[in-house]
């Protein structure tokens, strides 16, 4: 017994005692080859994963370091059962080499007699083979992306040392100060994992994720990548609100000219040397018979690069695109590499092992992301809507429980207490976030609203002009809002987990207050008890979580922990 | 010793099941269920092994089910718990049958000692420790190490056929397993030791610790003579046997067995090499205090087996346990619900102080339990002025997180919602009303109270002149009150509304048609004609009238057209 912060299950789960002296050490060192699963205040949970050791072996971290530094700082020792799978997993990453032949082939040699038994029999893979060796398959270079999938499905990493094909160049130059005159320069984080991706333009590196909280500069990553690359490039994001964000970054923060960046869109499609597209258009089709036509985008260009904003939501047609496209550099931007689809295998297959992460802990003590402090207030529903709801079908009861009246109240209660705040509101339910938008004469922005119209009024909330701006869901994703501090939500996806992370994300960008983040919950409903799932969510990512009643005519105080 | 050998290459073993965390589950569940063991055989019933290998974890364990056989690691706990007297049964039983020689067991339920099992629970982490290495270690068996496997022991024994006798019987096994633990206390946790140096050790420091450098066994001196102390030899009757051989039979051919001789140089590794062997597999491994290392390579040599198990590991809790450390048990409650409790050894306490709350998340090193407001909610019900968060402080070593104590409120909100009244009324009338005031139970609202003794009060209102109303509600149905009473449940008056409520009512148009005739000669003979023909016909003589069909217009008029030979006859609508 050593006394150390870690304690080892034999399920594979490592428990690290946050207020051991030796915390900070031992968090360095797992998140090298380890996934956080949950962060509660006391006790922080990670799992060991075929995947996430070789995704460490994929950064060249030593099986002797992990088992070392295990041992080092294990309470009570690392036991027998995860020892042997430490080792069997970790050894399994490297031993299929993917290699270039000439006449465009590629060579897969495997460095272990029975997986090379087990490969051989293996009926999936078998299509692939065009000619077997001792301990090698000669492979066509078109099914590069196939094979990595299909053996990755069947518990086999592949080192895929083939290389990239040469984009087209364009000369990409970071300025030393941005558009408005303030300098700029990656932050060294940044700066870290960049280099971490690129690996010197080796072929070791040059394809995988870097995954970073919301608020991190995860778009400055990608400007430094495209930098280090100087190649075209392919942005896809999850919508136009983040393309014309990605554009005006990239504007603003390199010397590439407006002609330069292109944006394909719905509005425009304009394939330039930078080109920034959407999930949602190159899925788009005429008719479910119909191909996804847009998808040929990934060839129209001899792209050097092609970064996935968010890439947890890669959908699955594009999934498939990216078999085919092996032979390009792929960075994959996120703040979580959980899927709700349970993908996360596909995504190292396809796009590349994890190349950089960061806690948001450290990023958070850093000042890089803001503090945030997480409140529920619970509020009673007025005796009307609760005789409504009392006889309302389960299927409306949360609606019902969402849209309480009194939440109004209370929103103009939050706002005259951040007075001197930039305050987001956001809803689930158009008619709630109208009558918001109305009773308290705000300005709203939703699906329907223009993208001119969006646009103009994200500028105003961002120059402080417009202090308080209610929004639908479609401020969920990839809004740059930097001033924002506060978020009143009045409700929700039921208990979306993803999309707690991604409001909370809004408000995370460094600014010297500390963030609020209020939701708003029918006590005793059914919103209630999916206020839950989220809070459990949050609370599990380690954030400060309070519960208030809103009981009206109470004078509300801030939540500082 | 040499320390940290290399164990690559070895198989490592540690207990398939944690026989504390079994002991206590199985105590769990003996403290829940009315257990009645079976009649013939005095085993656990199968609907019992099903729920207590699931209550285990480990409900793998009944693809091994046997009917007559039981299964081996619940009756292991079992009989663990009855060795340390946390519960009773009967184990003699009676013999009961004429054609079986077994004993039967009947109404033999357990019967849970909740003051020795609380006695335990009440013991520090140490000491519960401490405790149950005693009990294990220094029970009566009926076979030692030598003679019979342990639970999750792979060595083979002794045969029992010649080397249980001899010098086996006077060995005395406490004082021998005393000085093992002895000797291993002197030993490093978590230090990978070869076993054969564990022996040398013992060979050079305790070369006694199992059989005393001279033995004497006390024999029959013969008829009417005292007994007589007789010198044995120190490995009498002890012997080998061939690799292939059971070691218990009996038909042993005497060519397979190979004895043990005092003068062997290696007796001392043949016979007390295999006890320490089998000793650091037996109990001490049992409880997890020991990690051991085997050859992986067929063992082919001369039985029982020797040298196979090569290495061992003593644990870190081993270590403090002999040498008296105490054992802190961590404790803390998570915003998100759990219950993180870091423990070196099993946290029975605990655990069983939360259990009422709980559900298990994970036990290993560490164990992981969620507070589950179902269980919350009925343990309140049963004790509404339990204070969970009370508990919770006092157990938590980080202070309680702010969400966990206002959710628990909320939830001891929720038993205060309902209160369950049994054989009470509901008096329902004015708003003051003293006649009723002292049986007023609790108040309802204005005019409804809960009142005891309802028959009473209606008599009380009689006698005092109130027109009061006594009623019975069915099961399933309220009674209905006349329709002009007052009240909240329901009356006549809603039935009679019923009866307005539209009913389809099906019309059936017959089109009726009406003779009014003048004459009173030719209504008489009209009508007899009528009569013959058993037409069905409405008479009515004042009026002179006939009411029919008019489907049997035809017919009337050919009765009339009879009648032309006196009368002339014209039918005139109106």
């Amino acid at each position: 017994m050593n006394n150390g912060p870690l304690i080892i299950q034999s399920d594979h789960s490592l428990m690290l005692e946050v207020q051991h002296p030796n915390y900070t050490e031992g968090r360095d060192f797992l998140v090298r080859f380890a996934e956080l699963e949950k962060s509660p205040e006391y006790i922080h949970t990670y799992r060991v994963t075929p995947l996430s050791l070789w995704n460490a072996a994929a950064l060249d971290l030593s099986l002797e370091d992990i088992m070392g530094g295990l041992e080092n700082h294990a309470r009570y020792g690392i036991p027998a059962n995860v020892q042997t799978d430490i080792r069997e997993w970790y050894s399994t990453y490297g031993k299929l080499v993917l290699e270039e032949e000439e006449d465009g082939f590629l060579m897969l040699s495997v460095y272990d007699d029975f997986i090379f038994e087990q490969i051989k029999q293996e009926e999936s893979i078998q299509p692939f083979f065009r000619k077997k060796g001792k301990n090698r398959f000669r492979i066509l270079a078109s099914h590069r992306g196939d094979l990595k999938h299909a053996l990755i499905k069947i518990g086999f990493p592949v080192k895929d040392l083939c290389g990239y094909v040469q984009g087209d160049n364009l000369g990409i130059e970071l300025r030393n100060t941005d558009a408005t005159g303030a300098p700029f320069q990656l932050r060294d984080y940044q700066d870290e994992a960049v280099a971490a991706f690129y690996h010197g333009g080796g072929k070791s590196g040059g394809n995988g994720i870097v995954v970073l909280p919301c608020g991190s500069g995860k778009t400055i990553i990608g400007i430094g990548t495209m930098a280090a690359i100087s190649n075209h490039t392919l942005i896809v994001t999850t919508n136009n609100v983040s393309v014309h964000q990605w554009r005006d970054e990239i504007l603003a923060k390199t010397h590439l000219a407006y002609e330069q960046v292109g944006e394909f869109t719905g509005v425009s499609k304009i394939i330039r040397p930078v080109t920034i597209t959407t999930y949602q258009m190159l899925t788009w089709r005429k008719s479910r018979q119909d191909k996804f036509k847009n998808l040929d985008l990934f060839t129209a260009q001899n792209w050097g690069l092609i970064i996935y904003d968010e890439v947890h939501l890669l959908p699955a047609p594009v999934f498939r695109a990216t078999v085919g496209i092996q032979a390009k550099r792929r960075l994959g931007l996120t703040a979580t590499l959980v899927r709700e689809d349970g993908k996360e295998d596909d995504v190292f297959a396809l796009i590349g092992p994890k190349r950089y992460d960061v806690p948001w802990k450290v990023l958070e003590n850093r000042g890089y992301i803001a503090e945030a402090y997480c409140t529920e207030y619970r509020l009673e529903l007025p005796h009307a809507e609760a005789m409504i709801y009392a006889h309302a079908a389960k299927r409306q009861q949360f609606r019902i429980a969402a849209e309480n009246s009194r939440k109004i109240e209370l929103t103009k209660e939050l706002i005259a207490l951040h007075s001197d705040d930039q305050i987001l509101v956001i809803g689930q339910f158009i008619t709630q976030v109208e009558r918001v938008a109305k009773d308290l004469n705000l300005p709203l922005i939703t699906g329907k609203t223009k993208n001119v119209e969006r646009e103009k009024l994200y500028n105003a909330f961002r120059s402080g002009a417009v202090k308080v701006l209610v929004v639908s869901k479609v401020a969920n994703f990839a809004v740059d809002l930097p001033d924002a501090t506060v978020m009143i939500q009045l409700s929700g996806t039921y208990g979306s987990r993803q999309e707690e992370a991604q409001r909370l994300g809004r408000i995370l960008r460094p600014k010297k207050k500390r963030s609020h983040f209020y939701t708003l919950v029918s006590k005793g409903t059914t919103e209630q008890e999916f206020g839950l799932k989220r809070q459990l969510f949050l609370v599990e990512q380690g954030y400060r979580y309070r519960i208030q009643y809103f009981v009206g005519g109470a004078r509300l105080s801030l939540n500082d922990g | 010793m040499t320390k940290n050998i290399d164990v690559s290459q070895f198989e490592i073993a540690t207990p398939e099941y944690d026989i504390r965390k079994d002991l206590f589950r199985f105590m769990q569940y003996c403290q829940e269920y009315t257990i009645k063991r079976s009649v013939y055989g005095n085993m656990l019933s199968k609907s019992d092994y099903k729920r207590i290998c699931k209550l285990m974890g480990h409900p793998e364990l009944m693809e091994d089910y046997n009917k007559d056989m039981g299964l081996e690691w619940v009756d292991f706990v079992d009989d663990q718990a009855l060795g340390l007297r946390w519960i009773n049964y009967d184990t003699e039983g009676e013999y009961s049958g004429y054609t079986s020689s077994q004993a039967s067991f009947r109404d033999n339920y357990i019967e849970v000692n909740s003051d020795k099992f609380q006695q335990f629970l009440s013991l520090s982490s140490l000491e519960q420790e401490q405790f149950l290495y005693r009990y294990f270690v220094g029970q009566k068996r009926e076979y030692n190490e030598l003679l019979s496997n342990s639970f999750f022991g792979r060595l083979n024994s002794f045969s029992y056929t010649g080397s249980a006798t001899g010098v086996l019987p006077t060995l005395n096994f406490k004082k021998t397993r005393r000085i093992l633990t002895d000797t291993l206390a002197t030993l490093e946790s978590n230090v990978w030791y070869q076993a054969s140096d564990l022996i040398d050790l013992l060979k050079e420091k305790h070369p006694w610790f199992l059989i005393p450098e001279a033995v004497y066994i006390e024999e029959s001196g013969g008829w009417n003579k005292p007994k007589k102390k007789v010198k044995y030899d120190r490995y009498y009757n002890f012997h080998e046997y061939k690799n292939g051989e059971n070691s218990h039979s009996y038909r042993r051919r005497d060519g397979t067995k190979e004895y043990i001789l005092p003068e062997d140089l290696l007796g001392f590794e043949k016979v007390e090499g295999r006890f320490i062997e089998r000793f650091l597999e037996d109990y001490v491994f049992t409880l997890g205090y020991v990690e051991l290392a085997y050859s992986k390579e067929k063992y082919t040599g001369i039985m029982p087996e020797m040298g196979t198990l090569t290495a061992f590991r003593l644990s870190p809790l081993f270590t403090k346990m002999l040498q008296n450390e105490d054992i802190d048990c961590y404790v803390s409650v998570q915003p998100n619900f759990e219950i993180n409790i870091i423990s070196p050894v099993y946290p029975f306490a605990v655990l069983h102080q939360l259990s009422n709350f709980t559900k298990p998340i994970k036990e290993d090193k560490q164990f992981v339990l969620k507070l589950d407001k179902q269980k919350v909610l009925e343990y309140l019900v049963a004790k509404p002025d339990f204070k969970l968060t009370n508990l919770l402080k006092e157990l938590s070593n980080t202070p309680l997180p702010q969400n966990v104590v206002m959710e628990i409120e909320e939830w001891t909100e929720r038993t205060n919602v309902f209160t369950l009244y049994k054989n009470l009324g509901i008096y329902e009338g004015l708003k003051k009303q003293p006649l009723a005031d002292f049986f007023t139970e609790a108040a309802i609202s204005r005019t409804i109270r809960l009142v005891r003794q309802p028959k009473s009060l209606l008599e009380k209102l009689h006698r005092n002149g109130v027109i009061a109303l006594g009623g019975h509600h069915g099961e399933d149905k309220f009674q209905e009150f006349p329709t002009k009473v007052k009240t909240v449940f329901p009356t006549l008056k809603i039935e009679e509304s019923k009866k307005k409520t539209k009913e389809t009512v099906e019309i059936t148009r017959e089109e009726m048609l009406v003779y009014s005739i003048g004459n009173q000669d030719f209504y008489d003979k009209f009508l007899l004609e009528i009569l013959k023909s058993q037409l069905p016909v409405e008479v009515n003589k004042v009026k002179k009238t006939l009411l029919f069909h008019k489907k049997n217009e035809t017919k009337m008029k050919a009765l009339i057209a009879e009648l032309k030979e006196n009368f002339q006859t014209k039918i005139k609508k109106q």
